[in-house]
């Protein structure tokens, strides 16, 4: 007779186990990577992807994109994972990741089905991995003296954002990421680069202000009448309510004498001209606040021909810190000259429909501002992740100022490395080896698809190139062709390379690990289950 | 998806054996044409060497079909279930051999409804007859027909009480075993043979859509009580070795081998192979597929890659790891999809080509609606807003704007426009009908196989040329002759509604800017220039006023109405008894406190009055108002005053009377009134519309313009006029170069542009030239508009610019009879020119870039 079932899980629950499993999980692995893969290199396009509200994003970095996808596979949420990683981290590379650890998974898939134990390759994975990265910071070239620093951090800036919409002004905006980069402290700080957006005017009008700018807010009457212009004034930084206001909410006054009335309305307003005049008096000529700043002190100051703004957004007023000194003061009791931070010249100019206040010159000067224009919200939004992504690779070069050649370049060289050391490997290890050292190869291959090129052709050319001692040798898409990558100045950091190798590598030992899935049922509402054969 | 490969499946059977073949060779119905084709195609497939088709055979099926024999012993029955699609190949030979040779057998051709029943059935038992096999029986079991069902029960009831029994034991229950390959429907099929006859609905064994499902010899399964029958589930066996590839390629086909264990290139192969051979060209259709059949598997994958949108980056022959990828994608119209991303069916997706395509279409759509309103004598467009308001206006920006495009590129355009409009504010129009006319001849240079980023970057050095002949042939413009610039505010209001009396506001429009604009620093801030209308009187009426109109009258009607010199005290405080902002409550408990309330606000209104007077004021302006008392008091004191001035306009009449705005009166001192030559109400019409206005200021650089119009709408447009006229005032101020209208300076760089493309490298060139072409569109729309020939009118022009090395002959749209813009004094800005080239080019990018597009599908992309 039939024995009863045991049942374990709920009913509904999908479990998934064995080889298949993994087989599955690398399928789908490559088809999120599929999703980015055109979006590689210098020639890659962009998605566009309108989300469920209606918003549009057109962007050609991969991990926007992954994050715009919405991928609930669970597997494959691991790759969005390492795209994100990877932009923590570096900022950069985010495609190539995801497509390098795709690439890794579909090599390692035929051992899988083949009955090789999920261990053993990532044993040999792991170790690959660490004879690359030694490989690779063997190869690295380090940079020295300032002037060739600076120089290398343009380049890198330069291969970052050629692959990006605002490749054709790439020199223009990689000035400007490492001057922005330059002008920050030790540490450098990324919220102390402000970007601002202005829709209108062509690219080539951004410009990086050293200093701070932020649009005008919204003012009272009076404002008009403030003076917009000063040389070397003080400015002075407040979090407080500049209002005629209720001193307490809840407080409630009973006026017996119609006297006294008269009085309790003075004293409200000496409360606020006291304020009014401790900030005049320290001598500040910029009063700027997080809170809003009323109509009655707008013209008060107008009347003292300062200058005012209120409802600064924070993270502008902190790069005001950063960079004219002094400290937000939350209350005017103590205020003075000391406290108050200093800049060569303020004005207010017109961006393109909007009034922008611009603060230059200041004396600590660690904090800059870039301000971009274009000709679509969307457009600006790109060219801003694509300055994102470059300001990130140039911190990180900066720290860490070591080089590769991009194009391909590199991985073609740790491909050829990997698969000489293979051969030193006896027993089966060897194939992972091989299948390791040939993944590498998809990055230069992907370039040449995404820029119509013949890529077994370029291909073929490469590993020559390779064999024959030219480490160096990656694809110029430019000129649609091989040549030395180091003396065509396309450079990257070796840091981009190396967090991309050991991201891409941990990816592929982590679903090469999972052999079981359980995914508990969804809501009702839910969708159909991944896997599960789809009703007719 | 899962529909579409299964009607393809059913068409056409996928059995190799000649025998069925040509019984059924007198089927298909594709046109001769496709026939004579394909008798050209390979006669035989061949498996490249390099695949191995020893095919998918694991452990489990060895040891299990041991087991199998094991309990033949205990079975009366043996049930083989196979694919209707492939009645003959793949069929185990072991079965025979070691099972059912010696057993009642019944063979069940199961997922019947995969193929046309009326053209197979026949021939199929027809072939089986002739080698012994007499029960056939035809299922489906994913449906769970009855009568098929009903059919199978009988036939093994009938055999089960007719044959002799095997066992000698007295056992008077029976044993079947259900055997067959893999993913055949054995699990099914006793499902639903258990679900028809014992009305079990649920599953006994479990059954999946994929081969290898069941992998042990299960316990039986009850299915009949009357007699009682059980039967065993097998799972599918398949011999280790088959005859050929070929047989092989029919298994994978229809999913009974294990997909992953596949080439699927080659099972793509082989399956467009058997439909060219069997000459069932239904494929063309079901794939959308143009041109003839083709016997090449890549040449068809990337055809069905292009019309299904399957993959991206398909334009690239020749490539075996992309290949991989579509095989991999047809191949899934035939298994199961697998879910990525969330909600992945609710999401519409355009790759490639396609989506490219679709942009363009889109934005040569909106690019084409405005293009009828280029020029001077561009045509109107009449929007209704949702809730009725009625626009009338040819300014791209705002016909863009009310247009409410919901596509998300031609959104892309929408902004476009609007960002001209705020950088320049002018040239809208113009922007958007130049990046149609681009997008126009990237599409051609698209379908000749360019790569898409190679045209940006053509259009992008194109765009440099023609911003450098731009600055070559610019002139210089003086921005101190206020009739020059009165020509180029006019060349503006040429196409608008305004152009009846276009000197008048040309005049209006220039005098207003010059008043407000700082030529040292070339900054020209609009928020000083107040622009306000009235319906009613003519256009002619519209006056500009150095110095503030509000739309106010005084607070009292015996007020004087006009006063001279006067001096203004600028209040933001009311006329009232001043109140804390703290909560608070008075109480009044007896007459007397009332009386000392109100004798308290009598002092405070004439101390306030009071306080005025002496800093010496001839009239107020209050930012707030105050009650009728008061009133009445301000006129006994002789005080006019005017209440509830709006923020802004305090603001710019402080500026312009150099007063001070003041809060409090405590703190109204001389000094901070401000001086005013004249104000005085002015009358309109016959109606009693008064407002005030505030002449002759000391500080002139605040400035109104009053609009007057026969009704709102004409109203509306007259104020975009002219700020579009302002803009470019504004413009010229900035940078006082200028170039000719009238399409002169697009001809010019076409020219120019075009000359070049000749000598520059690589595919560019062709984007180079497309670019020039793109350009003339402009002076052609105009052409159009204006009634002329355009080709002709263009053509004509090229040549006489080119004879005469003039770039400023243009289109002569109002027939003055010249075509020498200078004399026709049809000017634009250089800024407005070089703006609108650059972004339309900016914009093609974006869009050329793009090739992956996802939306939500609830949006129809309503164009």
């Amino acid at each position: 007779m039939m024995a009863p079932p045991i049942i374990l899980l709920k009913d509904g629950t999908e479990n998934k186990q064995g080889k298949n499993q993994i087989i599955s999980n690398i399928n789908a692995c490559c088809v999120v990577a599929d999703a980015i893969r055109t979006t590689l290199g210098p020639r890659g396009l962009d998605k566009l992807i309108v989300n469920s509200k209606g918003e549009t994003t057109i962007s050609n970095d991969g991990a926007t994109i992954l994050k715009l996808l919405d991928i609930v596979y669970p597997a494959a949420s691991v790759m969005v994972d390492i795209a994100k990683s990877q932009d923590c981290e570096v900022g950069d590379g985010t495609t190539s990741v995801v497509v390098l650890a795709a690439e890794m998974m579909k090599r390692a898939k035929p051992f899988v089905e083949d009955g090789v134990h999920p261990q053993l390759l990532i044993r040999a994975f792991s170790k690959a991995c660490e004879a690359a990265i030694s490989k690779l910071n063997e190869l690295a070239v380090k940079i020295d003296g300032p002037e060739a620093l600076r120089e290398m951090l343009v380049k890198c800036a330069a291969t970052t954002l050629s692959s990006k919409l605002v490749s054709q002004e790439r020199d223009f905006f990689s000035e400007m990421v490492v001057d922005a980069v330059n002008i920050l402290a030790e540490d450098l700080p990324l919220k102390m680069i402000g970007i601002k957006k202005v829709s209108g005017g062509s690219m080539m009008e951004s410009c990086l202000v050293r200093g701070v700018a932020f649009q005008k807010a919204f003012s009272y009457a009076g404002f008009e009448m403030q003076p917009k212009h000063y040389k070397d004034p003080l400015v002075a930084l407040l979090n407080i309510e500049l209002e005629l206001k209720a001193e307490k909410d809840n407080a409630e006054m009973r006026i017996k004498d119609v006297k006294d009335y008269q009085a309790v309305v003075d004293a409200e307003w000496n409360i606020l001209y006291e304020k009014l005049q401790k900030i005049h008096d320290s001598g500040a000529k910029i009063v700027l606040s997080k809170l809003p700043i009323g109509d009655v002190a707008t013209q008060w100051f107008a009347d003292r021909d300062m200058f005012c703004a209120g409802r600064i957004p924070q993270d502008d007023l902190e790069r005001l810190m950063a960079a004219c000194g002094g400290t937000v003061l939350t209350t005017v009791s103590q205020i003075d000259a000391s406290v108050l931070g200093k800049c060569e010249t303020f004005y207010e100019k017109q961006v393109g429909s909007e009034r922008y206040n611009f603060f230059e010159g200041c004396s600590k000067a660690q904090a800059c501002t870039l301000l971009l224009r274009g000709g679509a919200d969307q457009f600006i939004a790109e060219t801003e992740r694509s300055l994102h992504d470059a300001i990130m690779i140039v911190r990180r070069a900066k720290k860490n100022d070591s080089i590769v050649a991009g194009g391909g370049a590199i991985e073609m060289e740790l491909s050829t490395y990997l698969r000489n050391k293979a051969k030193e490997i006896t027993g089966k290890e060897q194939f992972f080896w091989m299948a390791y050292a040939r993944s590498f190869e998809i990055i230069p291959q992907q370039l040449c698809y995404n820029a119509g090129l013949d890529a077994i052709d370029m291909l073929n050319k490469l590993r020559h190139r390779h064999a024959k001692d030219g480490k160096w040798a990656g694809i110029n898409i430019h000129e649609e062709k091989v040549m030395d990558n180091y003396e065509a100045c396309v450079w990257e950091p070796s840091l981009v390379k190396k967090n991309a190798i050991i991201a891409a590598t941990e990816a592929v030992c982590l679903v090469l690990s999972i052999d079981q899935t359980v995914k508990n049922p969804r809501a009702p509402s839910g969708g159909t289950m991944p896997g599960l054969p789809q009703q007719m | 998806m899962h529909a579409i490969s299964r009607k393809l499946l059913t068409r056409s059977v996928f059995d190799g054996s000649n025998a069925v073949y040509k019984m059924c060779s007198n089927q298909p119905s594709s046109s001769e044409a496709h026939h004579k084709v394909a008798s050209n195609f390979r006669e035989e497939f061949v498996l490249p060497k390099s695949c191995d088709f020893r095919i998918w055979f694991p452990m489990h099926m060895a040891v299990q079909f041991k087991k199998m024999e094991g309990k033949m012993r205990s079975v009366d029955l043996v049930i083989e279930v196979h694919d209707a699609r492939i009645p003959i190949t793949g069929r185990n030979p072991l079965f025979f051999e070691q099972l059912y040779a010696v057993r009642p057998h019944i063979l069940v051709m199961n997922k019947m409804d995969l193929i046309d029943l009326t053209k197979y059935k026949g021939p199929v038992e027809e072939y089986y007859r002739r080698n012994g096999i007499e029960k056939i029986i035809w299922t489906d079991c994913k449906r769970r027909l009855n009568y098929a069902l009903k059919d199978l029960c009988g036939t093994m009831v009938d055999i089960l009480q007719e044959t002799p029994r095997f066992n000698r034991s007295v056992k008077t229950e029976y044993q079947a075993m259900v055997v067959g390959i893999p993913n055949v429907g054995k699990s099914s099929l006793i499902n639903s043979l258990r679900g028809a006859t014992l009305g079990h609905k649920h599953a006994a064994v479990q059954e999946g859509a994929r081969p290898g499902v069941t992998v042990r010899v299960q316990n039986r399964v009850r299915i009949l009580d009357k007699p009682p029958t059980y039967v065993l589930d097998t799972p599918g066996v398949l011999t280790p070795h088959q005859k050929s590839g070929e047989d092989a390629m029919k298994l994978a086909l229809c999913d009974l081998i294990l997909e992953s264990t596949t080439n699927l290139q080659y099972v793509a192969d082989y399956l467009l192979y058997w439909l060219n051979r069997t000459g069932d060209f239904s494929y063309l259709e079901l794939c959308r597929f143009e041109g003839g059949p083709c016997d090449d598997i890549n040449k068809v994958l990337l055809k069905i890659c292009q019309t299904q949108n399957l993959r991206s980056r398909c334009m690239i022959a020749g490539n075996s790891c992309e290949m991989t990828a579509t095989g991999h994608l047809v191949f899934d119209e035939f298994g199961q999809p697998f879910i990525v991303t969330r909600e992945q069916d609710k999401q519409k997706r355009l790759t490639g080509l396609d989506a490219l395509k679709s942009h363009i279409l889109a934005v040569r759509t909106v690019s084409n609606t405005l293009r009828t309103s280029l020029g001077p004598r561009g045509l109107d467009k009449l929007m209704v807003s949702p809730d009725g308001e009625v626009t009338i206006t040819n300014d791209g920006a705002t016909i863009m704007d009310k247009m409410d495009v919901q596509h998300h590129v031609a959104k892309l355009m929408v902004e476009l426009s609007k960002s001209q409009d705020a950088e320049i504010g002018d040239g809208t129009t113009g922007v958007v009908v130049l990046a149609g006319a681009l997008l126009e001849e990237a599409e051609r240079l698209l379908d000749r196989g360019i790569h898409p980023l190679k045209i940006a970057d053509g259009f992008d050095l194109a765009c440099k040329k023609a911003l450098a002949t731009l600055e070559k042939i610019a002139d210089p413009f003086p921005v101190e002759d206020r009739e020059r610039l009165i020509e180029t505010a006019e060349t503006s209001l040429g196409s608008k509604i305004v152009n009846r009396s276009i000197r008048h506001f040309a005049e209006i429009a220039v005098d207003a800017v010059l008043s407000v604009a700082d030529i040292s620093t070339k900054d020209v801030n609009f928020e000083l220039i107040k622009v306000d209308g009235k319906v009613g009187g003519k256009l002619e009426d519209s006056i500009f006023v150095k110095g503030i109109v509000i739309d106010k009258t005084m607070s009292h009607p015996q007020m004087p109405k006009e006063i001279k010199d006067a001096k203004i005290a600028i209040l933001t405080c009311p006329f009232e008894p001043p109140k804390p902002k703290t909560k608070h409550k008075l109480d009044i408990t007896s007459a007397e406190d009332f009386a000392a309330l109100r004798q308290y606000e009598r002092e405070t209104f004439e101390t306030m009055i009071k306080q005025v007077k002496d800093t010496g004021a001839s009239l107020v302006l209050c930012q707030w108002g105050f009650d009728d008392e008061a009133n009445h008091l301000l006129h006994h004191y002789e005080l006019p005053a005017v209440r509830w001035v709006g923020g802004p306009e305090i603001e710019l009449l402080a500026i312009a009377t150099n007063g001070r705005i003041v809060p409090r009166f405590a703190e109204l001192t001389p000094e901070k009134l401000g001086k005013a030559g004249v104000v005085k109400e002015i009358v309109f019409g016959t109606a009693r519309d008064r407002m005030l206005s505030i002449q002759e200021c000391p500080n002139n650089r605040a400035v109104t313009i009053f609009i007057r119009g026969g009704n709102k709408m004409i109203i509306e447009e007259a104020k975009r006029s002219l700020h579009d006229a302002m803009c470019v005032i504004r413009n010229l101020v900035k940078d006082n170069r200028i170039v000719y209208g009238g399409g002169a300076a697009e001809t010019a760089c076409a020219l120019v542009v075009a000359r070049a493309a000749s000598k520059i490298h690589g595919v560019e060139q062709y984007a180079f030239r497309a670019f020039a072409d793109a350009l003339e569109q402009i002076p052609m729309a105009l052409a159009e508009n204006s009634g002329l020939a355009p080709i002709e009118a263009l053509s004509s022009l090229k040549a006489e610019q080119l004879a005469k090395a003039n770039p400023r002959l243009g289109i002569d749209c109002l027939f003055k009879g010249t075509n020498d813009m200078k004399t026709q004094k049809v000017i634009e800005t250089l800024l407005s020119k070089k703006e609108q080239i650059s972004l339309a080019t900016q914009v093609v990018r974006m869009i050329l870039k793009i090739d992956d597009v996802r939306v939500p599908d609830d949006e129809n992309g309503g164009m």
